[in-house]
């Protein structure tokens, strides 16, 4: 199963603690992630398929497998809204 | 142990047993670890103050005073075995026995049973240690990883390191993460790393030609380019990266210009220099351990390379500022988790422990109940200690060294037994004591004298009380 988001273009990410800051140079924008959110993010970023991704935040997160898929679909979501990710096949 | 210090006389004698004396050629050092204190005397200065230490009522030169009331005083503490509850001290997670790479020199045997942990045990045994943290009110925890190679078990390391974090946030304490790895990992790996772990221990051997000799992957291929890839990201990132490097007879006269290399390239907070562990594969690649001697040698021309790129040079043996009586995890009460859940005070596989006739596992975890302890098999590892290993009783290097690894270095039961370890630690603690008292150029002087080096070396005790320096 694919996530259906793909992050957009010209986004880099920093860490700094438990707090990521991501920046979209072409568009001067720029985005915290914190505690779940920051997990989430990394996670995503080494490349996980869906389901290993879901089972990964379920150990960290202490939720069962359906709660952890909701929490995942959730943060998606959000991060799609605020344009930090795009629709898998939208373009960069 | 108060009682001990009720008389004036058994007080001195009790000081004379910290307190050691190295002869130097012409001059002697005087070496007290457990006071922090060492002193350069003449020979004919020792005698005076072997009796003042007796308790003697000698008059001293007013240069040597000073030290020798502090030397002559009970150290403040003396390091001694762990005792009471076993309270970890850190935790270690073998997240995998497997590896990607087929170092030559490796004696890591497949084993059968559970090669890597489920992530889920990680999980669980993550929640007992951060748990233990907050129930006793640690200020701070340490998850350590071993192999195998960790990162091929790159899931287990990552659910302990996010879970870790959060729970330290919980509690409030500070958490610390450190790895052993081949460095071999993806460059997206890798970059995680960077940002995640604090300490980095990377094994890298030195140039393509020696890496690639020494470490390579298991279709033979060369490890040389993903490890430099990795070193140059690591180097950038936040994790502090310390190189480990494994020196052979073939590479041992190249340890200096290796450190420079290293330096200049990797910028690493410290570099390890380790002598090759000789093991049957070693033998059958022809791979053999340097000389003591030369190997001690070129640590030091290698350390005064560092220094001066602010580099830390290290030899687990020889840190002076460690006072311990035991020189790696085992009796410390570190608990390591293996894939399987048993717990244990080393990350060598069994087999390696059973070939020396020792059990160290000490307990199980349990995914119900948690972590269940044999006291009698704590016991045995907290046993493992310098205080019971009669070679390194006159030893000046002994609350560094502390007889070091309980499995792979066996140990003579002679006073002055000393193997090629033993001797190495010695001249390289040594060259540490001297640089700190800015005298390195006494110890060149002693490499260049072979009779005074071979009494050096080998003098069967360097307590002050019983070293015979000849006047």
């Amino acid at each position: 199963m694919k996530a259906g988001y793909c992050c957009i273009g010209g986004i880099l990410w920093v860490k700094n603690g438990d707090t990521l800051l991501l920046v979209d140079d072409t568009q001067r924008r720029s985005w915290t992630l914190r505690g779940d959110e920051a997990i989430a993010w990394e996670l995503l970023c080494t490349g996980y398929r869906y389901e290993k991704l879901v089972r990964q935040l379920s150990l960290i997160l202490a939720l069962d497998e359906t709660a952890a898929r909701e929490h995942l679909q959730a943060m998606l979501h959000t991060w799609h809204q605020k344009g930090i990710l795009q629709q898998n096949g939208a373009g960069s | 142990m108060l009682r001990l210090h009720d008389t004036p006389q058994a007080a001195a004698i009790d000081a004379a047993a910290h307190v050691f004396a190295v002869p130097l050629r012409t001059r002697v050092l005087i070496y007290a670890p457990l006071h922090n204190s060492a002193a350069i005397i003449d020979r004919a200065g020792l005698d005076p103050l072997r009796q003042h230490l007796a308790g003697g009522d000698i008059s001293l030169p007013a240069a040597l005073a000073d030290f020798a009331t502090l030397i002559a005083t009970p150290p403040p503490a003396v390091p001694g075995p762990k005792s009471g509850p076993l309270i970890p001290s850190a935790l270690g997670i073998l997240s995998t026995r497997a590896c990607n790479l087929a170092c030559r020199y490796c004696g890591f045997l497949p084993e059968t049973g559970q090669q890597h942990m489920p992530p889920s045990l990680a999980r669980d045994a993550v929640n007992w240690y951060m748990d233990t943290v907050a129930t006793h009110d640690i200020a701070h925890a340490e998850i350590h990883f071993f192999g195998g190679e960790p990162f091929c078990a790159e899931d287990v390391v990552e659910v302990a390191v996010h879970l870790g974090r959060r729970r330290a946030t919980e509690i409030g304490c500070s958490l610390r993460f450190e790895v052993a790895t081949n460095g071999t990992f993806s460059e997206a790996r890798c970059h995680w790393v960077a940002d995640n772990i604090d300490t980095v221990i990377l094994s890298f051997d030195g140039t393509p030609d020696i890496h690639n000799k020494h470490r390579p992957r298991r279709d033979l291929s060369g490890s040389y380019d993903a490890v430099h890839r990795n070193a140059l990201i690591l180097a950038e990132g936040n994790a502090a990266l310390s190189i480990r490097a494994c020196i052979t007879d073939e590479t041992v006269t190249k340890m200096p210009e290796l450190a420079a290399w290293f330096c200049e390239t990797f910028h690493p907070e410290a570099i390890g220099f380790e002598t090759l562990q000789p093991t049957q594969w070693s033998q059958a690649a022809d791979l053999h351990p340097p000389d003591a001697l030369a190997f001690a040698r070129n640590f030091m021309r290698a350390a005064e390379i560092c220094a001066e790129y602010g580099v830390q040079t290290a030899y687990a043996a020889s840190n002076i500022s460690a006072k311990q009586v035991t020189f790696c995890p085992v009796g410390k009460d570190f608990v390591i988790i293996a894939p399987d859940g048993t717990l244990s005070a080393c990350y060598l596989r069994r087999y390696e422990w059973e070939a020396k006739n020792m059990d160290l596992a000490f307990g199980r975890f349990d995914a119900r109940t948690g972590a269940h302890f044999d006291l009698d098999h704590v016991a045995f590892a907290r046993s493992l200690n310098v205080h019971n290993k009669p070679l390194c009783d006159g030893c000046f290097n002994k609350w560094h060294c502390a007889g070091g690894c309980h499995v792979n270095h066996s140990l003579g039961t002679q006073p002055g037994d000393y193997d090629r370890l033993c001797v190495q630690s010695r001249l390289i603690t040594l060259y540490n004591i001297l640089k700190a008292l800015d005298q390195v150029a006494l110890l060149e002087d002693v490499f260049d004298d072979a009779a005074a080096l071979q009494r050096m070396l080998l003098q069967p005790s360097d307590r002050i009380d019983r070293v015979e320096v000849p006047l």
